[in-house]
């Protein structure tokens, strides 16, 4: 690989390793004064959201690997998608039974908002979320290391990517974020496999008991 | 292959030449009666408010060492300064400027929220505010608390990943090699300005991002200056930020 390229490769990867952090205060903030009527403007669900998408688009616009967005053909990888969606929440409950001994409800983000804006962000966020790191993060891992060994990495930095919700979260995130990696490589490399798995996870955690951070 | 002693004689000149610029600049003040008595004087002189004096003096020092430095590592390593600057902006460009300052501060965020949930729940925010020379610049008026440390951000980035990083590329160090380098000197430099252990651990933190980054997008776009632009924005930005955090802080909303 040409040093420029590898550079390239790179700086995009550690460019959007943590997309969250770049704006999870200046949106905590802004959900605050909403809350206590000092500000108006974009919901800080929906603006984190799109936030993370902005970094998505950016990483696909200099990304050095071809050919990052593919459709799954085969219906069938949207049915497993939607399993996985549906599953993901209730194995998350599960690992921090076995962690914790006790059902612990999920974390809520400090922003989070209720009403369709709210269901908005969460499909936006999944959307973000999964373009950085199924559709570029893991392509261009891959063009370094094995598949699997970015498989593994890239599922280590979606977990701590959740270090703000605490530890059990991390572990949580990266066991789902396996999930979500393997459907990806699977389905042949058809990011809106992920996508669908994320989406239906994230609607069904919006109905799912939650706690505030 | 490696020029063996053009390379050597470059790496040796630019440890020397960083070294030389942090210490004559911290050494001479070191001694808080020392600062005293110099402030007093130069404010008794100028009629300049005392709590200014520093924070204007530190920086004329700190930029006028560095340029002196600058341009000896440049004669050194028979550089010129247009050609590192020199960038041939496209749109691919300029979103990966965009993309790398995003990254710089979102792997920095990361890196302190990693310190603020290890045990012993370290307090970034006011352990920056407690830098000396960032005390130094944020009595300073709105503007200046920008200005300044976004001026020497962009020396720090022309003279690190500017002359060092071509310069040591133009003796034929490998690219890898120069990135470590480059980084490890800079780094080396920002915790040599330090007084605590956890300063020196979030100075370190964020100069190993921005040595990673900076590096990393001057390799790809040939030219210093996008990394200036983030280095510049980045030092402005964290040194208001914990400006508005320790008022917070002193402040607790009711």
């Amino acid at each position: 690989m040409p040093i420029r390229t590898l550079c390239l490769s790179l700086l995009v990867l550690v460019s959007t390793a943590f997309p969250a952090q770049a704006f999870r205060l200046t949106f905590a903030q802004a959900a605050r004064e909403q809350a206590g009527g000092t500000s108006r403007g974009i919901r800080p669900d929906l603006g984190f959201a799109l936030a993370v998408l902005m970094v998505a688009g950016l990483a696909i616009a200099v990304s050095p690997v071809e050919g990052l967005f593919r459709l799954a053909i085969e219906p069938r990888w949207y049915l497993y998608a939607a399993a996985a969606g549906l599953i993901a929440p209730f194995f998350e409950y599960l690992i921090g039974l076995i962690a914790l001994r006790k059902l612990v409800p999920l974390r809520l983000h400090e922003r989070a908002g209720t009403g369709a804006v709210a269901v908005l962000a969460v499909l936006v966020a999944a959307i973000a979320e999964e373009m950085v790191f199924r559709g570029i993060f893991l392509p261009v891992l891959s063009e370094l290391v094995p598949v699997m060994v970015a498989v593994g990495i890239t599922s280590v930095i979606y977990g701590l990517n959740h270090l703000y919700f605490g530890w059990l979260a991390v572990v949580q995130k990266t066991l789902t974020g396996v999930g979500f990696c393997l459907l990806f490589v699977w389905s042949g490399y058809s990011v809106l496999v992920p996508i669908a798995a994320h989406a239906i996870q994230n609607l069904v955690a919006q109905l799912l008991p939650r706690r505030k951070p | 292959m490696i020029g063996i002693p053009r390379a050597l004689l470059f790496a040796v000149a630019a440890i020397g030449l960083t070294a030389a610029w942090l210490a004559a600049y911290r050494l001479p003040f070191a001694d808080p009666r020392t600062r005293q008595r110099v402030r007093l004087a130069i404010s008794s002189l100028t009629g300049l408010p005392a709590r200014y004096v520093f924070s204007i003096l530190g920086t004329v020092i700190y930029l006028v060492l560095g340029g002196a430095a600058a341009y000896a590592l440049l004669r050194v390593g028979r550089l010129n300064p247009v050609d590192l600057l020199a960038w041939r902006i496209s749109g691919e460009g300029a979103a990966l400027t965009l993309l790398a300052g995003i990254g710089a501060s979102a792997l920095t965020a990361f890196a302190m929220s990693v310190l603020h949930a290890l045990p012993g729940r370290a307090d970034v925010p006011t352990t920056v505010a407690d830098v000396r020379w960032i005390q130094e610049i944020v009595v300073l008026p709105r503007p200046w608390r920008s200005l300044i440390p976004g001026i020497s951000g962009a020396l720090e980035e022309f003279y690190f990943r500017g002359v060092m990083l071509f310069g040591l590329l133009a003796t034929g160090f490998p690219v890898w090699a120069a990135l470590v380098f480059t980084g490890a000197v800079f780094t080396a430099g920002q915790v040599a300005l330090t007084e605590s252990r956890m300063q020196a651990t979030v100075l370190a933190i964020s100069s190993i991002v921005l040595s990673v980054v900076c590096g990393l997008l001057t390799v790809v776009e040939g030219s210093v200056l996008p990394a200036i632009l983030i280095h510049a924005s980045f030092a402005g930005y964290y040194t208001n930020m914990s400006v508005r955090r320790t008022a917070v802080a002193a402040n607790p909303p009711r």
